[in-house]
């Protein structure tokens, strides 16, 4: 092993900064190529504002990293309204736009690029770059933040469910990764004598994400060991550079196909003993602050909403008024209209026509993170918890914060979880997690908490317990529940509402509601005599 | 007139490649749901190795490495990674994409180790197609239509398999569905291998007409070959066969139109990505993608 070069130094600080940049969009369950782009941006951007505008080095470096800052807000519109592997493809789009224009346009000298760019020893300001870097992500790890990146990441309709808001989250992270990358481009370009679109190319944007991809998003060092490691790798073995090529696309595969969450996964888990435990938890507080809503008057409103799939009437005109308290039964046989209503009024679905008004505010055709905003709340017919967070971190991802904010204690001891908060929830049997997720409603304190079926897949046992929970729960709070389950709809629900092939065709107490005759037909499967 | 006339002309001649190498990524991705960005790496490798055998073997050597290289290398990216990728989850987009650029990096690494990254060329007399005729004051090359002629039956023959064969029916339930394909009794496995199987036989196809045109290849030079076809199966909304060669005959004849325009090749592609980058925003699921169902719409 020879001894690295100023410029081996130089490449291998640069090369992890742009790890945990393209590590920083995994995070958010994004890959995005563009930060070898803005690496360019900013190169060129420094190149052009020494040579041509004869501006001091610091000032160029701060300009070069402002304008990468200002092209990357404009362009994470466009980039944030675009998912998944669309995403990707999208940044990698800038990747070629951005080497073609460099290539292509006179003033940046072509494919040739720009020589005699002013130069320095840049390893002082690079090596102090990846400390800041590093540490605000030691940090990161450790914040409500980085718990709601977490949560974009392993479950976005969810984390919209808890009032993150995924796309302008998904979009600073994108901002953020490339005006970091802008900036290691200027001192890049600083570092260098000369800029040439082939040192931005496709090719070294699929190096850098390979690099990434390796590390994973999940912990704070593993950008620094496998960025590191591959980077000193490159730089020592030049004379080898294919062989290590063929080594970083290996391992590449290999990460992929048996740990898709990298170095950072493994360093997770291994740290994860020690590390998260529920025993920094708040222990004062009180389960549930009394809310301000007027007790009388109507909380939610549904007027004449349609909602149809290709042709097929899920929701047909449906009209109801609920109170800001008790508990409402929606009842109705499989294909009736049920879930479709629940995710009409927790803003999963916009209806055709209609309106949904709650708390006196008409939100129809807003998405799911305002209607949470306005304080409605939902569980899942199959709960959905990240498994990969244990159960007092679930708790706290959507965790409100303010000053009178229930404390997790209290409301884990008031839904009966406080023995398992350190436990990881997929070892957990249905009927813990079905209170985990009331438990996470209710740290959200809603207004309107809405539940899809929570006793399936429970005992009876089992179901009765839970039934005296929901009634506890609908104390003070509206409740709305769907449920197939008739025991718990009478004990719990005060009013039911049924719904048959989209059509509402009964509202009233339970005992009511059972006893007509269509309700009897279509949802208990009892066949009643036609009278005329 | 004529330059005009002779420019769309030249367009045509760069739309048979864009057709046959979308082709290949589509029918990977019609099986599999995986985009496959190693195909522009895997023909840079064919290339340089059939130019090899065609300076060592002749002819036969040459056709037969260029042909079955391509599948071969498919077949192993298919058995290593993605089977493994699919086995742990039904979520293979984002992950199997990735795989694919790690290949690329592989086989780019391999080409350039074979070559010293120095380009190599085909022996100057190797299959030299040289017919031309004139069509009032335009003069077209006989090769570059009947690579467009190729690619437009293989593509017209293959819409037509996917929608009337079993195996194209079984190509579709398995995109669809991976879980659902194998409870129905599709072998889901062999369905995946003979679909990259044929993706690479796609490839192979490409690399001949291909060097007989450019009569040139080199470890990088699969990005060229790769990106604009890339962005077709992308902007015509990722399994739309019909919105696919729409597009792919539009970004090879405004290619060639901007040359009227500008000098520099380099801005081909930036127009090309220009047009890709709008769609996405515009319409985040491409110009033939269905907003509910998603991806697959034949």
């Amino acid at each position: 092993m020879g001894a690295l070069t100023q410029a081996d130094v130089i490449t291998i600080l640069i090369d992890i900064l742009l790890t945990y940049t393209i590590s920083l969009t995994l995070r958010v369950g994004l890959l995005s190529i563009a930060p070898v782009a803005f690496q360019g941006i900013g190169a060129y951007a420094f190149a052009l504002l020494t040579l041509k505008a004869k501006m001091s080095i610091p000032l160029a470096v701060l300009l070069a990293a402002l304008i990468c800052l200002v092209i990357a807000a404009l362009l994470s519109y466009p980039l944030g309204r675009v998912r998944g592997l669309y995403a990707s493809i999208a940044t990698l789009a800038v990747v070629v736009i951005a080497t073609g224009l460099e290539s292509g346009f006179t003033f940046t000298g072509g494919s040739l690029g720009l020589a005699g760019v002013p130069h320095g020893d840049t390893r002082v300001a690079l090596a102090i770059i990846v400390v800041i870097v590093v540490a605000a992500w030691f940090w990161l790890d450790r914040s409500e933040l980085g718990r709601r990146l977490d949560a974009i990441r392993l479950d976005p309709s969810l984390a919209s469910t808890l009032s993150i808001n995924v796309g302008l989250t998904k979009a600073a992270v994108l901002v953020a990764s490339n005006t970091i990358a802008g900036l290691v481009g200027a001192l890049y370009a600083h570092s260098f004598f000369f800029v040439s679109p082939d040192s931005f190319n496709f090719f070294v944007a699929v190096q850098i994400s390979a690099f990434a991809i390796v590390a994973g998003a999940t912990h704070w060092a593993a950008p620094l060991i496998a960025g590191g490691v591959l980077a000193v790798l490159s730089a020592e073995g030049q004379n080898y550079a294919n062989y290590t090529a063929i080594a970083t696309g290996a391992l590449m595969v290999l990460v992929l196909v048996f740990s898709p969450e990298g170095l950072g996964g493994g360093l997770r888990r291994l740290t994860s003993r020690w590390r998260t435990s529920a025993r920094g938890l708040r222990g004062k507080g009180t389960a549930a602050p009394p809310s301000g809503t007027d007790q009388a008057g109507t909380l939610v409103a549904v007027h004449g909403v349609t909602k149809s799939f290709g042709g097929v009437h899920a929701l047909n005109d449906i009209t109801f008024e609920l109170p800001a308290r008790g508990v409402v039964g929606i009842i109705g046989p499989n294909g009736s209209g049920k879930s479709t209503l629940l995710a009409t009024i927790s803003g999963l679905l916009e209806p055709d026509s209609g309106t949904v008004t709650i708390g006196g505010r008409e939100l129809t055709g807003h998405d799911a993170r305002t209607f949470a905003s306005a304080g409605v709340t939902r569980t899942f017919q199959q709960p959905k918890l990240i498994l990969a967070m244990k159960v007092w971190e679930n708790l706290i991802v959507g965790a409100r914060e303010h000053a009178n904010a229930p404390s997790v204690r209290a409301v884990a001891d008031a839904v009966g979880i406080t023995d398992v908060l350190d436990a990881w929830p997929g070892e957990l049997p249905a009927s813990q997690t079905r209170r985990i997720e009331v438990a996470r409603a209710l740290l959200r304190e809603p207004k309107v908490l809405l539940m899809d079926e929570p006793a399936a897949g429970l005992t009876e046992a089992e179901a009765r317990s839970f039934s005296e929970l929901v009634t506890e729960i609908g104390k003070d709070r509206l409740v709305i529940l769907v449920e197939h389950n008739m025991n718990v709809i009478s004990a719990v629900a005060g009013r039911v509402i049924a719904l048959v092939e989209g059509h509402l065709i009964a509202d009233d107490r339970p005992e009511v509601v059972q006893a007509v005759p269509k309700v009897r037909t279509a949802y208990l499967g009892i066949v009643t005599e036609v009278t005329s | 007139m004529d330059t005009f006339l002779e420019q769309v002309v030249n367009g045509l001649g760069l739309t048979g490649p864009i057709l046959l190498v979308a082709m290949s990524l589509l029918t990977a991705l019609a099986a599999t749901r995986v985009l496959n960005v190693a195909v522009g790496a895997a023909y840079a490798l064919s290339a340089i190795i059939a130019i090899r055998a065609a300076t060592d073997l002749g002819i036969t050597g040459f056709l037969l490495a260029a042909l079955l290289l391509p599948i071969v290398l498919l077949m192993v990216m298919e058995l290593v990674a993605l089977r493994w990728q699919r086995k742990r989850s039904d979520d293979v987009e984002i992950g199997g994409f990735a795989a694919t650029l790690g290949f690329s990096i592989i086989i780019t690494a391999v080409a350039a180790l074979l070559t010293q990254s120095q380009p190599v060329e085909l022996p100057s007399d190797f299959l030299r197609v040289q017919q031309h005729f004139r069509i009032g004051g335009v003069t077209i090359q006989l090769l570059p239509i009947i690579v467009l002629v190729v690619a437009l039956v293989i593509t017209i023959v293959w819409a037509w398999a996917l929608r009337h064969t079993k195996s194209g029916k079984q190509y579709r339930a398995l995109a669809a569905d991976h879980e659902l394909a194998s409870t129905i009794g599709i072998r889901t496995g062999n369905v995946a291998l003979k679909a990259w199987a044929i993706s690479g036989l796609f490839v192979g196809i490409a690399t001949i007409l291909l060097l007989l045109q450019s009569r040139s290849s080199s470890a990088t030079a699969g990005s060229d070959v790769l990106l604009t076809p890339f962005a077709a199966v992308i902007a015509g909304g990722m399994g739309n066969i019909r919105a696919t060669v729409l597009v792919s005959f539009f970004f090879g004849i405004a290619s060639s139109l901007l040359v009227l325009v500008t000098s520099s090749a380099a801005f081909q592609q930036v127009l090309v990505f220009a047009v890709l980058f709008l769609v996405l925003a515009i319409r985040p699921d491409g110009l033939g993608g269905r907003k509910q169902s998603g991806r697959r719409a034949y």
